[in-house]
């Protein structure tokens, strides 16, 4: 079972500008990734992205059992 | 947005040691800033000037090394306000919309009303976003 609590955000800025948003749990070793969009709020594509990669956390365990 | 440059500077005022388990408002701490001359490249090798980890409410930042002391120091302000944000699950009403812009621009006034980040600046950058003591 993934322990969502160790779910691991990763901010990156690429030389030229652009932002990267990276979530990771490392038991799983499930990762997604995304660039944010400049123009909208960081918080909500947070949450977006966090939706979607619980959502895929939780595909992932029912494959594995 | 700002552009990055690489300006050798002659001195650092900044210090990464000093930043090292700082408590932030928020309830985050700062567990580790570096600044890195070794070529920051992501897995996919893209070439990178900054990175915030957040594990567990802990920031991990890695900055590269070789900017002006005002460029370093703008960076922390607007690593450490993202990273505040995003590790939030609840974010103060006033930063809740802000997109890349804004915590850039927020950096920058922060840099110009205190000058350069220190743990204390930090904090009062926070606090003045509505980010509490916890």
């Amino acid at each position: 079972m993934a322990d969502r609590s160790k779910i691991q955000i990763d901010l990156i800025r690429l030389v030229g500008g652009e932002r990267l948003l990276r979530l990771t749990e490392p038991q799983s070793g499930l990762s997604l990734e995304k660039k944010l969009d400049p123009q909208k709020p960081v918080a909500s594509q947070k949450e977006q992205l966090l939706s979607v990669f619980d959502a895929a956390l939780a595909r992932a365990e029912l494959a594995a059992a | 947005m700002r552009s990055w440059s690489y300006k050798k500077s002659a001195r650092r005022m900044i210090a990464p040691a000093a930043f090292k388990n700082v408590r932030l408002r928020g309830g985050s701490v700062i567990a580790r800033a570096e600044f890195s001359r070794a070529p920051m490249r992501d897995a996919l090798q893209r070439e990178a000037v900054a990175q915030t980890r957040i594990v567990g409410g802990r920031f991990h930042l890695l900055i590269q090394a070789g900017l002006s002391d005002p460029e370093l120091s703008i960076s922390l302000y607007h690593e450490i306000l993202e990273a505040a944000t995003v590790a939030s699950q609840h974010p103060p009403d006033s930063v809740m919309e802000f997109n890349e812009g804004d915590f850039e621009r927020a950096a920058q006034a922060a840099h110009a009303e205190w000058g350069d980040a220190s743990p204390e600046n930090l904090n009062r950058m926070l606090q003045s976003y509505g980010f509490r003591e916890e």
